[in-house]
């Protein structure tokens, strides 16, 4: 099973992005995976809408520990099976929320598990920051070198000041396989879909 | 869910450090793969993707054999003391308090240089004293120093110790002394936060506190290369404590005053904590929390700053969503502003505007 990690600061849209990407590959219904911080595994099958609802919001930390969706990828042969991964957001600094704090460790060890890194990187406060990238980001990218097949995916290209912004972060990073997508509008995923197959077909 | 590979206990200490607050993201990382784990040698399947670069990892043999160079390279090569300047400028206010911290990196950064050109270096001592008021910074402040103490090499892990008297100080002869090294083995490699140091000395001659003050001493001495003790506290009361412990100043070189916020600082400040939380201030906001600044800063005796601000900012943020809830089709421009009505006083609200 190949193992693909969203991850990056908090309210970037990673969850959104996990969620489109789940249901582009996975089909009308996502069976969606959580451990509780006592442990225990949960289980529940949603609609791409239902998910939507009940695990993304606008603010920040709605996702407190890790989840996960196992997909069979069934476009060409052979079928390869893809454990796609949401984290908790990231924080640069310690957060003084301990559970949160947890949650964090488990993304970390999920994300140091896997071979396949989706970073995701929140356009609109990127052109904010005149194209300054967080500390998280920065300390993300240092490490990309550890992993196999990492991709920058350039979120919320729909906010005023998005399509600046990617340029300038396409530009500063010439050797990065940079995906700018809008997650809200499902816009950009065509390329993510077939930058993942082909790294399962690799892969299988 | 995904099992760990190679060296699981070494991940997990990590890991469990990183949890407990021990760590930051940075330093978490760097250990984890700094230390071997979790790298990958060659991608899955032979996709070889992304350019891979080899730095050595320090006390291996291509890190002793490179080349004399006066450059400080961090992990990547990066120009780490501009790095350390931006982030130490991001810090808002702190005028002096940033120059003797730039200074003090500046030298270490220099000795570096002269070690890497085989000149005689001389090591600084980095315990420091913090005076100022509650919210102006000291914590935070000592996070940033343990997180670049540690990329400068200066720091083995760069952990950040907070404790107080209690962590400290026992209830029986020889407990104190235990409890005290207990606190300094933890933050060995890091920085060792000692809020409200004065309290050690509250209770006079016959008091346990004393004890970890003489331990202390000995561990600021005896581990100065790999330890940086930090005394913090109210302004009076510490010029107090260190007239009453004459050994500790000379032993503690670096002293920091960290003055109060102008109320223009407090509002930067408020526009940065909003923005970190995706909010913004309308213009007739600032002004009322301006004014609610500057007469709190009057008033009080002992002035809670940024810790203030943060309060307030929270308040608004309830505020705004009771003033929006059950209102349709808010707009994101709607639910992103705190208005002028979300810092004026109501029934449930302690402070008055």
């Amino acid at each position: 099973m190949l193992t693909a990690a969203v991850a990056g600061l908090p309210g970037v849209g990673k969850t959104m992005f996990w969620l489109r990407t789940g249901s582009g590959l996975g089909g009308r219904f996502l069976s969606v995976r959580w451990r509780e911080p006592d442990g225990r595994e949960g289980k529940r099958r949603m609609s791409p809408a239902e998910a939507r609802c009940r695990l993304c919001s606008l603010g920040r930390h709605k996702t407190r520990n890790p989840q996960w969706m196992d997909i069979a990828v069934r476009r060409g042969l052979p079928w390869t099976k893809v454990r796609l991964t949401d984290t908790a957001g990231l924080v640069a600094g310690v957060h003084p929320d301990a559970d949160l704090r947890r949650g964090m460790a488990e993304s970390l060890r999920l994300l140091t598990d896997s071979p396949v890194w989706f970073h995701v990187v929140d356009l609109g406060r990127l052109a904010r920051e005149n194209g300054r990238l967080h500390e998280v980001d920065r300390e993300l990218l240092r490490y990309r070198r550890h992993v196999p097949h990492y991709a920058l995916i350039a979120n919320k290209a729909d906010l005023p000041g998005a399509a600046e912004a990617a340029e300038r972060l396409i530009g500063a990073h010439p050797d990065l396989r940079i995906f700018v997508v809008s997650s809200l509008y499902r816009t950009g995923f065509d390329s993510v879909f077939r930058w993942l197959l082909e790294v399962c077909r690799r892969t299988a | 869910m995904p099992k760990s590979g190679r060296l699981p206990d070494l991940r997990e200490r990590i890991l469990g450090q990183y949890a407990r607050g021990e760590l930051a993201l940075a330093e978490a990382l760097k250990q984890i793969y700094g230390e071997g784990f979790g790298s990958r040698t060659s991608p899955v399947g032979g996709v070889s993707e992304e350019p891979r670069a080899v730095f050595p990892v320090p006390g291996t043999f291509a890190a002793r054999h490179a080349p004399p160079s006066a450059a400080v390279p961090g992990e990547d090569g990066a120009d780490l003391y501009g790095e350390m300047l931006q982030e130490l400028h991001q810090f808002v206010g702190l005028g002096r308090l940033k120059e003797v911290i730039q200074e003090a990196f500046a030298y270490a950064e220099i000795q570096k240089m002269r070690q890497a050109l085989r000149l005689k270096t001389d090591a600084i001592v980095w315990h420091m004293i913090f005076r100022g008021n509650p919210g102006t910074g000291k914590t935070t402040m000592a996070r940033f120093l343990a997180k670049w103490l540690h990329r400068f090499g200066i720091l083995s892990r760069g952990q950040l110790v907070e404790v107080e008297r209690a962590d400290l100080v026992g209830e029986y002869i020889g407990h104190t002394a235990q409890k005290t090294r207990e606190q300094v083995r933890r933050a060995m490699g890091g920085v060792l936060f000692i809020d409200e140091a004065y309290s050690l000395a509250r209770g006079g001659e016959k008091d346990f506190g004393r004890e970890a003050i003489d331990t202390l001493v000995k561990a600021v001495e005896d581990h100065r290369r790999d330890l940086v003790v930090i005394l913090a506290g109210y302004p009076r009361e510490m010029r107090t404590f260190l007239r009453l412990n004459p050994g500790l100043p000379s032993r503690f070189p670096i002293q920091l005053d960290f003055d109060d916020y102008s109320v223009e600082e407090l509002l930067a400040i408020a526009d940065r904590m909003a923005a970190e939380r995706e909010y913004r201030l309308s213009p007739g906001a600032k002004r009322t929390l301006a004014a609610y600044l500057a007469r709190e800063a009057e008033r009080a005796e002992v002035f809670g700053n940024a810790r203030l601000v943060r309060n307030a900012l929270e308040k608004a943020m309830r505020r705004q969503a009771r003033r929006l809830a059950g209102t349709a089709g808010l707009d994101r421009d709607t639910l992103m502003t705190l208005e002028e009505e979300d810092f004026r006083s109501g029934p449930e609200v302690a402070w008055t505007c």
